[in-house]
């Protein structure tokens, strides 16, 4: 199965705001750990997390993620399987420092969330994870 | 992954095909039906291409959720998903886009197809 990694435009544009060695370091993060985190589950454990549970219809849960760059660096990413069309698709939404993840995440959820919710509320419980260097 | 020449079983327990002939304008009708045969048609999952339903995977979600879009513009969409080598009918959505200005309008569009 391919692994397809995708950014959009607010990625690229919070990119811009690193250095241009933060830059080649989230690059190469990206590079080096989503393949990594399809061959180590503790590797992937590590550097992936969830802040919130958002009730989804459609009974599926959220694939939403923080992706830990370094201590200093997140990047906000969906992490999607596709059976149909036989790939996995990771969307990369933000990058952006560790101290606004946790508003970054919930702000991106709402955002892609907002068309399949209609007019449904979001609800977001207590965050799952803790974790942070 | 998907057998080749054997697409997956489309399911409707929840009587949206029904509920599609009641809802959609007529001139919808026929081209909800071309949609729903090219989700059986073996061609299309060999070349993954689905021209009439723009089928796209709905990001953020753990289900393999999908969208097909029942019109043009993509104001009546089906959602589906994948599960044990079946497709179910989940839903009939009819919805206005609107335009956004803020920085994150390209985020709501990858999921408003």
């Amino acid at each position: 199965m391919d692994i397809v990694v995708e950014s959009t435009e607010a990625f690229k544009q919070d990119l811009t705001a690193f250095s241009e060695s933060e830059q080649s370091v989230i690059l190469e993060q990206i590079q080096q750990g989503i393949p990594l985190c399809f061959e180590d589950q503790t590797f992937k454990k590590r550097r992936l997390h969830q802040f919130y549970t958002f009730n989804l219809p459609h009974g599926s849960g959220s694939s939403l993620y923080s992706f830990i760059v370094n201590y200093r660096i997140r990047v906000v990413l969906t992490w999607d399987d596709d059976p149909i069309f036989e790939r996995t698709l990771i969307t990369l939404f933000r990058v952006v420092e560790s101290q606004t993840i946790a508003e970054v995440y919930q702000q991106v959820g709402e955002q892609i969330y907002q068309p399949i919710l209609k007019s449904e509320t979001l609800t977001l419980a207590k965050p799952v994870i803790t974790h942070d260097s | 992954m998907i057998p080749e020449n054997n697409p997956p079983a489309i399911i409707d327990h929840l009587g949206i095909i029904r509920q599609a002939f009641q809802r959609l304008p007529d001139e919808l009708k026929l081209h909800f039906l071309a949609i729903l045969a090219e989700l059986e048609n073996p061609d299309c999952y060999q070349k993954k291409r689905f021209p009439q339903a723009n089928l796209k995977r709905v990001l953020g979600t753990q289900l393999p959720l999908y969208t097909a879009n029942i019109d043009v513009r993509g104001d009546w969409k089906l959602y589906l998903y994948y599960a044990e080598g079946k497709l179910y009918l989940k839903e009939l959505t009819c919805s206005q886009k609107t335009p956004s200005s803020d920085s994150l309008s390209e985020i709501i569009e990858l999921n408003e197809f």
